[in-house]
């Protein structure tokens, strides 16, 4: 039996591997806080998003957390399951936040990053760490999404603006 | 930027600004973790080869407990539990110093006291990954 590879299924590949490759450097920096890094690796997310639209950013966004769980020998502990409850949270967030009209990659970009800092902090608050201090880590955290879904937007637009510039 | 970027960005700040006040501004109590925590909790006293009794944290005073070799002190105050006096040579159960949290546990094993906070549900001692 010969499975059929689509078109799409060959893009969702090239960017997922982009997207592992970019989640591996960076799992390897060191953070001054845990749940706190730059995510640049959701450069990736955004821009098939911008592309190719919401299912195809989902699918990389998914990949990218197992292949980079698989790759990084964190697959299924803890900081795993930490990275998936984030990246399902920021995907409903861009679902919600593609029906805004006018949104550029900045936009999505610090939605998702608020939303993924989100969802990992339920995790870790009602699963891993229900203590009443880690609250107070929470508009923390929440500044770092806000900065680096900030930065991470501007990298986006600037990437898939050269990109279109250049196919044009 | 779009006009809907500066928007989503402004109201990102201002939801980032508002949890400080929620979580920093007081309204989670002055010591979370600390006095919220200790509310309404007892401890349980176990001496060796007896059933446990408990003694409510909320009502501060002093508790002697009759061990193998004589009595343990130990003392309530503000939601919390230490022991303050026992027989034994080391003196372990004293350095383990205050008991507030859910959890929370120390033990003269020379004389067979132990005290052990209680609460609704068991926690984790600890999380390593």
């Amino acid at each position: 039996m010969e499975l059929e590879v689509t078109e799409e299924d060959a893009r969702i590949a090239w960017l997922a591997a982009l997207a592992i490759a970019i989640h591996v450097v960076e799992a390897n920096l060191p953070s001054p806080l845990p749940g706190v890094k730059p995510g640049l690796a959701n450069v990736i997310t955004l821009a098939a998003l911008h592309w190719y639209g919401f299912g195809v950013a989902a699918w990389v966004s998914v990949l990218r957390v197992v292949g980079g769980g698989l790759l990084g020998g964190t697959f299924l502990s803890p900081g795993f399951f930490l990275s998936l409850s984030g990246a399902i949270a920021s995907l409903c967030m861009l679902r919600l936040a593609t029906a805004i009209p006018g949104l550029s990659s900045i936009g999505y970009s610090v939605l998702a990053a608020l939303a993924h800092m989100a969802g990992q902090f339920a995790l870790a608050y009602w699963v891993l760490l229900p203590h009443p201090g880690l609250l107070r880590l929470l508009p923390v955290l929440m500044t770092a999404a806000l900065v680096f879904g900030f930065s991470g937007g501007i990298i986006a637009r600037a990437m898939v603006g050269a990109m279109d510039r250049a196919q044009a | 930027m779009t006009a809907a970027d500066r928007w989503v960005v402004g109201a990102a700040l201002a939801l980032v600004a508002s949890l400080y006040v929620w979580s920093w501004g007081g309204s989670l109590g002055s010591d979370a973790g600390g006095s919220d925590a200790a509310a309404g909790v007892v401890a349980e006293v176990v001496v060796a080869g007896h059933p446990g009794e408990t003694i409510d944290l909320g009502r501060d005073g002093e508790v002697e407990v009759q061990g193998r070799m004589g009595p343990s002190r130990l003392l309530v105050q503000d939601g919390r539990v230490r022991f303050t006096a026992s027989p034994c040579r080391n003196k372990q159960c004293i350095r383990s110093g205050w008991l507030a949290h859910e959890g929370d546990f120390a033990a003269c094993l020379p004389n067979g006291v132990a005290v052990e906070v209680l609460g609704p549900e068991r926690g984790l001692d600890a999380i390593n990954y």
